[in-house]
């Protein structure tokens, strides 16, 4: 197979000349000073008397090397050009064949990587061209996850005799026939994944858009395509990136999303969402998400891409729980665990909201705990039915299409106030809202909300009925509490659950504006105790009234 | 990649005193060692008369001793301090008392004055940023800097505040500048023209000379430059492989070099300069050295080599003699090099 494969090679070597210089002429690479005519630099080029277009990247071997005359002792020497050792090579500095692209791709002689126009001041290293000159073993394919394993680098791009990675695996000087001398056409990210596998991409919104690219990067050589088309370049650039860690296309991640996701592109528009009343601010981080970061120890931080993978979101869900834009995100499970995956949406928003407490929570409840994770954990005496169906079978005052059975997601609550559930142009999701925290619907926790209104509590009435909640003559007397009193449902209630109560019982015992809200009865007892279905007893003070203790009279509740 | 950056700076701060020191064969570590001989790091090797001595290399302005303003400082906090201050040089320039960097890979030009112990980035003149500046001269106080990708001569006064600059024509790519102070001109190749353009330092076009082909005074991708103290215009032919003189009216005077690979011949050549002596320096980016040549073109040594120590190069371009000085853009070792001629008889 071995000899084969030489003989192959020879044969290749032999034949390439001929070829590749019947069709470089009438390239850019055609560099002789006579376009189409014999060059002639200064001396009788070997095999002159042909067309030869070869010798100005193959410099011809020596005949006649000199002694320097003021060196008399050194023999005359024969440099090594482009060898691909990488004993002496430092990172970034190139190698191999790499080294004749780069000897006139400079600036002066023909185009170096230009910088783009943008404002990017991170701009200031090397790396904002794709690497070159670095060995791509089985290794580096295993350590770098994403990428084919290098034996199985089939078809036009190659490595050279020493496994690295050069210029000329993605171009080839000799042959012009896809844009930028690609070895092999980039639409549809072709060149790309030769190299880069990943996961779903193929399947990935972006990859299969029918969408005008618009203000996107294009493909070289393309510059009218739909976002499929570009693939890969529709965010990336793999020379002079502006955002030289991931060759993005902007300097910052929002900016290349927001390119698309503008409403002309993409359908909704997505600018103005982190700059609302309550938003996960994208805009006030840069470069801080990493895609292999865990979530118990990385630096707080919210990009685009915590959320969404580009390579595998899509608009609808695929088979499973998780909603088709969060599809290929890493989460937390509600046991802690991290998910290198998340299969359910709380599991994304788990990788922020519950690892540790919230150091700056809204407002404060007896319990202290403010971690989500604890809060909506289904082994707590009550939480809203996001891990899991709820414990309380005998809920009453649900809407009609709800029941005890039902589930929920985070987004129920915590979506943009704009976005209808089905049909808007707003985008949907807890990217921003005019209501915090981020919520989809307006909801008061001051202590005081003043004159109860369905508008008030909105979120809550948006699955909890209303007038069964103030008029039932057998339940919880909530009219004499939040109309009344005008006291927020969330005195009472902490939304995300309860560890230690049913009805997600949990004080609220300062607000808003840190004010004393509930505090202990004048025996000096804060808590609440369930007596049975439908039965409890509070003992606290309250809005001046002391509960010491308080009962609540059981009722027979209907099913 | 910035470690190994720390490394390197480091071991230049400790190793400086010694280097007066080192044999041309010697590695870094050796020269801490005890026991070891503190031997000049020269060319020719010994028993050749020595010619050419390694003075020092810097990468940014702390390495000339300039100690950094409150601004860089700033700048470091917020950047970190990992990035290079020279990112891929091509073109450097001195007078008595400053020396530019062009560097197309950070899209600015480095100023150091070392008289006022100040360094400035350009980055744009006017409103226009720079795109590719890849080379730098000194007129009188001006500091003009070529922009290739936009086609574009900028300059700056002693201050480094903009003063204007001028549009080539389309389809011109500014490769390379030379000055000569005693016409007061600016010398400018122009390799997409193929051509050098000569203008007084208002850009007001005096002459033009050259196209493509290979003949002599014919250019194929004219590069770097040099004006020696006659006024007479040394140009690397690049892709012609040879290097052309020219008089100041643009008569060519002669021309030597052919391409190899073999030690006198050329294979990339860059950055050009000219001694006193009439000794010519010529870059040559794929042998990773210098090579002189006398007058004649007659090769006479070479100094350098592949790698990132003292006088080694990764893909070096510019290049510019400043009395005994010659400085060399160490492009891919994120550097320049300053050398010394020690004279000598031909």
């Amino acid at each position: 197979m071995k000899r084969v494969a030489r003989r192959l090679v020879v044969i290749v070597v032999s034949v390439l000349p001929l070829t590749a210089s019947a069709g470089l002429r009438e390239t850019p690479h055609n560099l002789s000073p006579r376009r189409g005519g014999v060059a002639a630099a200064g001396r009788s080029v070997p095999m002159s008397g042909r067309d030869d277009l070869c010798f100005f990247c193959h410099t011809p071997h020596s005949a006649a090397a000199q002694r320097g005359l003021w060196n008399q002792e050194l023999a005359p020497v024969i440099y090594k050009l482009y060898e691909s050792s990488t004993t002496q090579a430092q990172v970034q500095q190139p190698t191999g064949s790499s080294r004749l692209c780069l000897s006139c791709h400079d600036g002066v002689i023909a185009k170096g990587g230009i910088k783009g126009d943008a404002d990017s001041t991170l701009g200031t290293d090397l790396s904002d061209d794709h690497p070159v000159s670095f060995v791509y073993d089985q290794s580096l394919a295993t350590r770098r996850r994403e990428l084919v394993s290098p034996s199985s680098l089939t078809g036009n791009v190659r490595l050279d005799d020493t496994r690295q990675m050069q210029c000329t695996s993605c171009h080839d000087a000799h042959l012009d026939r896809h844009p930028k001398f690609l070895v092999t056409d980039p639409a549809y990210s072709g060149l790309c994944v030769t190299c880069h596998k990943l996961p779903h991409w193929q399947e990935s919104a972006h990859a299969t858009s029918s969408a005008s690219a618009g203000q996107a990067s294009a493909v070289p050589g393309t510059a009218q395509a739909t976002v499929g088309q570009n693939g890969c370049f529709s965010c990336h650039r793999s020379h002079a990136a502006p955002h030289p860690k991931r060759l993005l296309t902007a300097p910052t991640e929002e900016a290349v999303c927001l390119d698309c996701h503008d409403g002309r592109s993409a359908a909704k528009d997505l600018r103005r969402e982190s700059y609302k009343l309550s938003a996960h601010r994208v805009d006030r981080f840069t470069d801080v998400h990493d895609p292999i970061e865990n979530p118990n120890f990385m630096p707080p931080h919210v990009e685009c891409v915590d959320c969404h993978n580009p390579h595998q979101a899509r608009s609808t869900a695929p088979a499973g729980q998780l909603p088709g834009p969060l599809t290929g995100v890493s989460g937390i499970s509600i046991g802690g665990t991290f998910l290198r995956e998340a299969t359910f949406e709380y599991e994304v928003c788990l990788k922020c909201h519950g690892v540790t407490e919230d150091r700056d929570p809204i407002v404060y409840r007896v319990d202290q705990v403010s971690n989500v994770r604890l809060q909506i954990d289904p082994r707590n005496p009550s939480f809203h039915p996001v891990a899991d169906v709820g414990r309380n079978s005998t809920i009453q005052g649900l809407l009609p299409s709800l029941s005890a059975a039902s589930r929920t997601l985070c987004i129920a609550c915590h979506n943009n106030d704009a976005a209808a559930p089905f049909g808007s142009a707003a985008p949907r999701g807890p990217h921003g809202s005019n209501y915090r925290p981020i919520l989809a619907a307006e909801y008061h926790f001051d202590a005081t909300s003043g004159p109860e209104s369905y508008q008030l509590y909105a979120l809550c009435y948006g699955c909890h009925d209303r007038n069964t909640l103030l008029n039932r003559p057998d339940g919880f007397p909530h009219r004499q509490h939040v109309v009344e009193q005008g006291a927020s449902c969330a005195v009472c209630h902490d939304a995300h659950g309860s560890r230690r109560n049913a009805h997600l019982i949990n004080f609220m015992s300062r607000d808003l504006t840190s004010k004393q809200v509930v505090t202990p009865s004048s025996s000096g007892q804060l808590e609440y105790t369930e007596l049975g279905t439908g039965s409890g007893r509070c003992a606290l003070t309250c809005h001046g009234s002391d509960h010491n203790p308080k009962d609540y009279p059981a009722r027979t509740m209907p099913h | 990649m910035g470690t190994e950056r720390r490394l390197w700076r480091q071991r230049l701060l400790i190793l400086v005193p010694l280097l007066a020191s080192l044999v041309a064969s010697c590695h870094w570590g050796d020269a801490g060692r005890p026991g070891v001989e503190a031997v000049r790091l020269v060319w020719p090797s010994p028993p050749d008369q020595a010619r050419v001595e390694w003075v020092s290399a810097f990468g940014g302005a702390a390495d000339l001793g300039i100690k950094p303003s409150l601004w860089s400082r700033l700048a470091t906090l917020v950047g970190g301090a990992d990035d290079p201050e020279i990112v891929r040089p091509t073109g450097v320039a001195v007078d008595a008392r400053r020396i530019a960097v062009a560097d197309p890979g950070a899209a600015r030009v480095q100023l150091y004055d070392l008289t006022a112990q100040k360094a400035h980035s350009l980055t744009s003149c006017d409103a226009s940023k720079f795109a590719e500046p890849v080379a730098v001269a000194f007129l009188g106080q001006r500091l003009f800097v070529a922009d290739a990708a936009r086609g574009r001569i900028d300059s700056f006064d002693a201050d480094g505040e903009c003063v204007g600059g001028w549009d080539l024509e389309k389809g011109a790519r500014p490769a390379g500048l030379a000055a000569d102070a005693t016409r007061s001109r600016l010398y400018v190749s122009d390799s997409g023209k193929h051509q050098v353009l000569v203008f007084d330092p208002q850009g007001a076009l005096q002459l033009r000379f050259g196209e493509r082909g290979a003949a002599p005074g014919e250019f194929n991708f004219p590069t770097w430059m040099a004006v020696d103290a006659g006024g007479t215009l040394y140009v690397t032919d690049g892709l012609n492989f040879r290097v052309q003189r020219f008089d100041p009216d643009g008569r060519c005077l002669g021309v030597f070099g052919q391409q190899g690979d073999g030690s006198g011949e050329l294979a990339r050549p860059k950055g050009i300069g000219v001694d006193a002596a009439g000794h010519v320096y010529l870059v040559d980016a794929l042998f990773d050295a210098v090579q002189l040549f006398d007058g004649d073109g007659r090769y006479l040594m070479v100094f350098g080599g592949r790698g990132h120590d003292p006088g080694q190069f990764w893909l070096p371009s510019g290049l510019a003699v400043d009395g005994d000085r010659i400085y060399v853009v160490d492009t891919y070792n994120q550097r320049v090099q300053i050398f010394r001629s020690l004279g000598g008889a031909s």
